[in-house]
């Protein structure tokens, strides 16, 4: 299958997802619509603590910690693997 | 060198520069106060093309993957593979959130949307989960990205360096 086919078979699964999320929040949540003061991105009203600097330190960090936790013991582990394997050889 | 290797070769470099951009794209999409509301959201519909990029610069594996799912495939490449749908899905529903509590994109292209304060939530919770499976994406695919940056970020780099001071030496 050429480029714009599969393009268009990422694009049709992206929309099916998108369609099964839109009825369930829309069923789960019927009636509630609002268009309230007060709705829109917080985020973007005035100063929330830490400035952006912080935050994305802060997710640079969180995926650090992930990585480092699951690489370093994968090493260890086939150091150890390895090393086990010599002694036996 | 033969035109497949040198196909994949240029491929990978593709990839790592679309990752890297990605990443950097992500970081800056998961703080909306470092850009203003209306590069926020334009910035975040743009990273849709990215993704579908990198979709099709693994387009092989993907396919392969979902063929042998229930066969022969191992165990990480099985996790691996569980691992990249809980991502797309999850991007899918950030973007299809974000969409919904638009104030920029959306007014911008005359398309109003009902709103209710779920799709906040579900926007905000799709964001942290995304960061926690980027993480482990980053994690099962640490082995390639440290030897794509060795070959395509580090070598070149140390070639330049020592042509220099080659040239300097010689001069």
């Amino acid at each position: 299958m050429k480029t714009p086919g599969r393009i268009l078979m990422i694009l049709a699964v992206c929309a099916f997802v998108m369609g099964i999320t839109y009825l369930l929040v829309n069923a789960g949540t019927s009636g509630n619509s609002t268009n309230a003061v007060g709705f829109g991105r917080v985020e973007f009203r005035g100063e929330h603590g830490g400035g952006w600097m912080f935050g994305a330190i802060k997710n640079t960090g969180i995926v650090s910690i992930i990585v480092v936790s699951i690489v370093l013991p994968k090493g260890w582990l086939r150091k150890r693997k390895l090393a086990v394997q010599l002694a036996g050889e | 060198m033969s035109q497949n290797e040198i196909k994949t070769r240029n491929q990978t470099k593709t990839k790592l520069w679309i990752d890297i951009a990605i990443f950097i794209a992500f970081l800056i999409a998961m703080d909306p106060r470092s850009s203003g509301i209306a590069i926020y959201e334009w910035l975040a519909t743009s990273l849709i093309a990215a993704l579908v990029v990198h979709l099709l610069l693994s387009w092989d594996w993907t396919v392969q993957s979902t063929r042998r799912f229930l066969g022969s495939l191992n165990s990480q490449m099985r996790l691996n593979y569980i691992l990249n749908w809980l991502l797309f899905v999850d991007g899918t529903v950030i973007m299809l959130s974000g969409f919904v509590i638009s104030e920029s994109l959306m007014p911008f292209l005359g398309i109003e949307l009902p709103r209710n304060f779920a799709w906040r939530s579900l926007h905000d919770l799709s964001a942290n989960l995304f960061l926690v499976l980027l993480g482990l994406h980053t994690a099962l695919h640490w082995t390639w990205i440290v030897n794509a940056f060795k070959r395509y970020v580090f070598q070149p780099i140390a070639r330049i360096v020592s042509t220099r001071s080659r040239k300097d030496l010689t001069a």
